[in-house]
């Protein structure tokens, strides 16, 4: 990197990228000053009084899981939402966001997880666009393009301005991104989640670029749940947890431990009471699964079995493969490799079909995707599943009074609120909706049940009868995957409880003898010993 | 970019055809507005209308004959759409089951009737069910956009008629390009007599309670649906979502291939010609859509839509408004209803906010994601 | 050279001046995420209403510039439709044809029928000096009617637009990524608005040519699916201008040879060697760029038909027999190669990414 360092000693082209002087007082105000942030959406509190500082100069790492409020924090830092109360300070002075436009012009920028690249548009126009041109209606591209090369050279952040988006690996894109923010001139960078979708070679160049900037002034918040990058880079860490700030510490000899315990909550106090069901033969083996796309490996070889009268749950935060594990045994997806053992049939693709047939059931994480057909009424998605079964039909006619009445049955059985079957499902609620899904499900008496974030944006109660579901699917001798993020839930339920991360599944523990902070380490992708 | 909550809405049932009933009110307004605007009278025009449609038995005949093969298609549209397949190419299917049928009817001699009626409305439907299973394929095969090859295939098919009445179809020795006569074989029987309603208004009806029954009632109606409403449930359900579509567009195209069939073989001109199918098509799908895509009401929406041009002949032959004046209309409804129909849509469904917080895209796009 | 003489190609390039025009306005709309399945009704609107005011009026170019404002009317109701209340384009589109169909034939019939047919002086041609002189070049290029100058003028203009400038930059993001479009601080359905109006506004200039431009009269139906031929030129040329300009100039080239042919008794050899020609081109560049792959149906039917209509072509133009193909088929003709086109080009067809996608903000 000597060639940067040189241009970075002023004698550049120039180029101005907002690079505030270096040094700046010691008791000056700090960059950016969030105090007391709240926001409220129905239904849950995003972010409660919310308070962090970021200094020039400083990489502040944001932590924290799903749903501890990250996002919206950022959303309102970027100008996209407005804050229900709490002020924003920029070197001292308030400022307030209307948009976008607003943070943008007072060098707030954010790289999003999901990049805001038009594919078919190159880099230097991605950039020009929404800017003002110099002489309007001519787009700046030529010239943006040159800024680009220079501000592109200065950081050694090497992507051609010329080249179109979607001919780019992810890792040139987010470069892309990166130059950017450095062409509007940032001052405050915020990265969500910026290495999921790199390589472990890409993020150290990455973490070497964020040492660059930061060491110009201005201040990086980077926002992830991956514990091991953090503090191979931050210099304070602010973990958050279900809409609060937990603490603030420095990242230098910063306990992995207190970290991660913090990160995922305090010691699980309130355990139900676990069904003593003694494990049986094994209902569902798992052998050497692994899924690929062309940019990178998804599952790498997964194995573990789950008996009948057990729960097994796998935790990890979102996106470490669990979902595209889901897709794969229920036969959505084809593996690339390794077996899949139903009740000793083995398979290497499994269909939807067949999944139904060898006695399985799915509770998909998103009710919407794959869960209910909100269009349709109560009775259609109560008999999704088997309405082509000789109960339930006779030569593609449909036995309506049968289905009438197990309709009704269903409804009361799982204490579905709904005034009968006729009514559009996009009318239940959230609970109600997850309850049809369990009827449908449960109610073929399956062996085995995948169960995926099964409670996911459920009221208490509604938790609380899903439980009750498993639990009685557990006691009649069903064997039962559980997939969460939520921790609790998995120490809640489950017999084993196994880690999944960045597609593979790390370790399996007994859930009497696993630790909070012991998952919580593995989530984040730390070995323990032992 | 969070989700906002909205209330519950209590969803009534009647909004929908509330919707519609208003639309008809609106454009029917803004026709008489026309009319008035232009000096003449709008209230004898509206009795014109109403005339030309219901005045004497022979046309109400007329309207509720012309109302038969809009019904046909406004069928073909819902069977498709159920599986939210759009086929705006009714219109060339209805050409090519015509000129199939006639085919049957003319070039099959010596099958007694009913036996050739029946035939030639079976390769008619055949006819419509290929050439809609052209574009199925290519969907399903190479990915091409089904509203674009309906589109354009309805004008090969327009070509095609065009070349058939002129060439190999040609009835010999006459001047005007039409195929030959049609034999009583092949022809639908009068209902009421020297009128232009056939016996085939009771196929008619029976088909919009089969097609209703069909969707509601049987496994292969439950594919469509489920297919349609969310597509990854149903492929997680088995269903075999990728034939359900081409099927739907097969039947779709069948339905329609009937209606062109019968319109020739029951025909007051007993021949097929130029132009026999011209606006039943587009007008169909008008039907469907005011009908809010439910079969049963799709009878008394094409009675509307065949009420309005049979009026409107009459409309001009009185006050010499011209008859295009009802596409209008029909123009304004179809806005009417369909930018009406996402604000109910909207105003329907609920949506409680539970993520909060992760950043949701402003669009959505409307590709099928296979993973 | 036969039936493809200079006058062929001059009808060949007023032919394709209409279909350039709505194509270019329907490109842009594309381009941002509007599909206009009602395009044929705005071309109406405008060959209607510079008729009507040229019977009014003595300039004809307020003729046709009160054309282009009728069709930017309608296309606002599109606009309106689609982007305010979030209706399906689709179905929108379709009540926009009717709409056009309706309003025209029925105000043409009001104002007209009945009376002695007013025939407008159609657009002089302009005669470039000197260039019209040159040997064939002359006749075929240089002797047309000022718009069709504007159109080709036009070509190059609309690729600046799109490649070059803020506009075009905006236009693109809305077609291909909204969401960037808005984190940008742009506003996805302004964007779409101006794309509707300035499709409406060419297609009304389209229109205005062939009524007033052309002939001097206005029919029913007088853009007889040329609305339909333009939406599938844009298709069938990629979304690419110079896509558009090809596709144009093939369906015109189509439209003027069948005129041509149809006083002809048989079908003179120069055309098939023209269909030998074409096919074999066309196999050359299946065959260089993708190869064949004997196992895939697709390919193989592809490949064979090709060379089957090659070779039979080749053969018919050597023997030259008293045959002649139908007109209707080369009517049909730019409707099925556009199909083939789509179908040979598969899921590789490079669509704006949301097109026809209506743009929901959940917060509004």
């Amino acid at each position: 990197m000597a060639d940067t360092d040189d241009q970075r000693s002023g004698l550049g082209s120039g180029v101005p990228t907002g690079a505030p002087e270096p040094d700046p007082a010691p008791d000056a105000a700090p960059l950016l000053r969030l105090s007391g942030i709240t926001k409220t959406f129905p239904g849950v509190v995003a972010n409660r009084d919310v308070s962090i500082e970021l200094h020039a100069g400083e990489i502040l790492g944001l932590l924290g899981e799903n749903g501890a409020g990250k996002s919206t924090l950022m959303n309102i830092v970027t100008g996209l939402v407005r804050p229900d109360a709490g002020a924003i300070e920029l070197n001292g002075q308030q400022v307030h966001l209307r948009n976008t436009q607003d943070a943008r012009q007072l060098g707030i920028g954010m790289v999003h997880q999901h990049f805001m690249l038009v594919p078919t548009m190159t880099v230097a126009e991605n950039v020009a666009l929404g800017m003002q041109a110099r002489r309007p209606p001519m787009s700046d591209v030529p010239r943006i393009a040159d800024e680009l090369r220079d501000v592109s050279a200065r950081y050694g952040l090497l992507v051609d301005p010329y080249a179109t988006v979607d001919s780019l690996s992810v890792g040139a894109r987010q470069r892309a991104e990166i130059l950017r923010l450095l062409h509007h001139r940032a001052k405050v960078l915020i990265f969500d989640e910026p290495t999921s979708v790199l390589t472990p070679q890409e993020w150290v160049h990455l973490s070497e670029v964020f040492r660059d900037l930061a060491a110009e002034g201005r201040g990086i918040i980077f926002i992830t749940h991956k514990l091991d990058e953090l503090l191979g880079i931050a210099d304070r860490c602010t973990v958050m947890r279900d809409g609060e700030v937990v603490g603030t510490i420095p990242a230098a000899g910063a306990d992995r431990q207190t970290l991660a315990t913090m990160m995922v909550g305090r010691e699980v106090v309130f355990r139900v009471e676990r069904p003593p069901v003694k494990a049986g033969d094994v209902a569902l083996e798992v052998r050497g699964v692994s899924l690929e796309t062309q940019d990178r490996r998804l599952l790498t070889d997964i194995s573990f079995d789950v008996h009948e009268g057990e729960i097994l749950g796998i935790v990890g935060v979102d996106g470490n493969g669990q979902s595209e594990l889901v897709q794969v045994l229920t036969g959505l997806v084809s593996a690339d490799d390794g077996e899949i053992v139903f009740h000793g049939d083995e398979r290497r693709v499994v269909t939807p079909r067949a999944f139904i047939d060898l006695g399985g059931a799915v509770i998909p994480e998103d009710r919407h995707g794959r869960g209910v057909a909100t269009e349709l009424d109560l009775r259609d998605n109560l008999m999704m599943a088997d309405f082509a079964t000789s109960e339930y039909s006779y030569h593609g006619v449909l036995r309506a009074a049968v289905i009438n009445s197990r309709c009704d049955r269903l409804i009361s059985q799982y204490d579905i609120r709904a005034p009968g079957w006729h009514i559009r499902v996009d009318q239940l609620s959230g609970g109600n909706q997850q309850k049809t899904v369990l009827a449908r499900e449960m109610d073929r008496q399956p062996s085995v049940l995948i169960a995926a974030q099964p409670t996911r944006g459920l009221d208490v109660g509604a938790v609380e009868f899903v439980y009750q579901q498993i639990n009685e699917h557990k006691r009649n001798g069903g064997a039962t995957l559980l997939i969460s993020t939520e921790l609790e839930e998995a120490f809640t339920l489950a017999d084993r409880i196994g880690v999944m991360f960045r597609g593979q599944l790390l370790r399996i523990l007994d859930a009497d003898e696993a630790t909070v902070s012991e998952v919580g380490l593995l989530m984040a992708g730390e070995e323990t010993a032992a | 970019m969070s989700r906002p909550a909205s209330s519950r809405v209590a969803s009534s049932r009647l909004i929908g055809p509330a919707v519609s009933i208003l639309a008809v009110a609106v454009g029917l307004a803004v026709s008489f507005a026309i009319i008035a605007f232009n000096g003449d009278p709008p209230g004898e025009a509206a009795e014109a209308l109403f005339d030309g449609a219901f005045g004497s038995k022979k046309q109400a005949a007329a309207t509720v004959a012309r109302s038969l093969p809009l019904i046909l298609v406004a069928l073909g549209w819902i069977v498709a759409f159920s599986a939210r397949r759009i086929n705006v190419g009714l219109e060339g299917q209805m050409i090519v089951g015509g000129i199939t049928g006639t085919c049957a009817a003319l070039y099959l001699p010596g099958i007694p009737a009913p036996l050739h009626l029946l035939v030639a409305l079976l390769v008619g439907i055949v006819g419509g069910a290929i050439y809609a299973g052209i574009a199925a394929g290519l969907w399903a095969w190479r990915g091409v956009n089904e509203i674009v090859s309906t589109l354009l295939m309805n004008f090969i098919a327009l070509q095609l008629l065009s070349w058939v009445v002129r060439g190999p179809m040609k009835a010999p020795g006459v001047r005007s390009n039409r195929s030959a006569i049609i034999p009583d074989s092949a022809q639908w029987p009068n209902l009421i007599e020297k009128s232009p309603l056939n016996i085939d208004v009771f196929m008619v009806v029976g088909l919009v309670a089969t097609v209703a029954w069909m969707l509601r009632h049987t496994t292969f109606g439950m594919r469509l649906r489920l297919t349609g409403a969310n597509v990854e449930a149903a492929r997680a359900a088995g269903v075999r979502t990728l034939s359900i579509s081409m099927m739907a567009l097969m039947v779709s195209g069948g339905l329609a291939g009937l209606a062109g069939a019968g319109l020739v073989l029951g025909g007051e001109t007993e021949v097929m010609s130029e132009g026999f199918a011209s606006s039943f098509g587009l007008e169909g799908i008008v039907v469907a859509l005011l009908a809010l895509n439910a079969p049963y009401a799709a009878i008394p929406a094409a009675l509307l839509l065949a009420s309005l041009r049979q009026g409107g002949g009459l409309m001009e032959a009185r006050l010499g408004v011209p008859a295009e004046l009802t596409l209008v209309t029909q123009g304004v409804v179809l806005l009417f209803v369909t930018g009406s129909a996402a604000v109910v849509r909207r105003a329907r469904s609920i949506r409680i906010d539970v993520d909060g917080g992760e950043h949701e895209p402003a669009v959505e796009p409307r590709e099928e994601v296979v993973t | 050279m036969g039936v493809f003489d200079a006058a062929w190609v001059a009808a060949m390039l007023a032919a394709a001046t209409p279909l350039l025009l709505a194509g270019m306005g329907e490109l842009i709309s594309q381009r941002a995420g509007v599909i206009n399945v009602g395009l044929e009704g705005m071309m109406l609107f405008g060959a209607f209403f510079s008729y009507w005011a040229a019977t009014e009026v003595d300039t004809i170019w307020g003729a046709v510039l009160i054309g282009m404002v009728a069709g930017m009317a309608l296309a606002a109701v599109m606009a309106f439709f689609s982007i305010n209340t979030n209706a399906d384009q689709i179905v929108v589109g379709i009540g926009i044809l009717i709409l056009g169909i309706g309003v025209t034939s029925s105000a043409f019939r009001d104002l007209f029928e009945g009376r002695p047919q007013i025939i407008i002086e159609p657009m002089e041609r302009l005669e470039v000096p000197w260039l019209e002189s040159i040997p064939f070049f002359g006749e075929a290029f240089f002797r047309q009617r000022p718009v069709v100058y504007i159109a080709f003028a036009l070509l190059p203009v609309v690729w600046f637009v799109l490649y070059r400038t803020t506009w075009g930059l905006a236009i693109r993001a809305a077609g291909d990524l909204p969401d960037a479009a808005e984190t940008a601080g742009l506003s996805p359905r302004k964007i779409r608005w101006a794309a509707i109006l300035t499709a409406g506004a060419m297609s009304g200039l389209a229109g205005a040519f062939l009524s007033v431009g052309e002939v001097g009269i206005f029919l029913n139906r007088m853009t007889a699916g040329r609305g339909f031929l333009a939406l599938a030129a844009v298709i069938f040329g990629m979304w690419r201008v110079s896509g558009l300009l090809w596709a144009c100039l093939l369906f015109g080239g189509a439209t003027a040879l069948q005129r041509r042919l149809q006083g002809l008794p048989e079908l003179p050899g120069e055309v098939w060697v023209l269909i030998a020609t074409l096919a074999g081109a066309t196999l050359a560049y299946v065959l260089i760029r993708r190869g064949v792959d004997w196992h895939n149906v697709m390919s193989l039917v592809t490949t064979m038909g090709l060379a089957a209509i090659g070779v039979t072509a080749l053969v018919m133009a050597i023997l030259e027999p008293n045959i002649s193909l139908p007109s209707e088929l080369w009517l049909a003709m730019p409707f099925v190669l556009t199909i083939v086109a789509l179908a040979v080009m598969g899921p590789r067809a490079a669509a704006p990414r949301y097109l026809a996608v209506p743009l929901i903000r959940e917060h509004d």
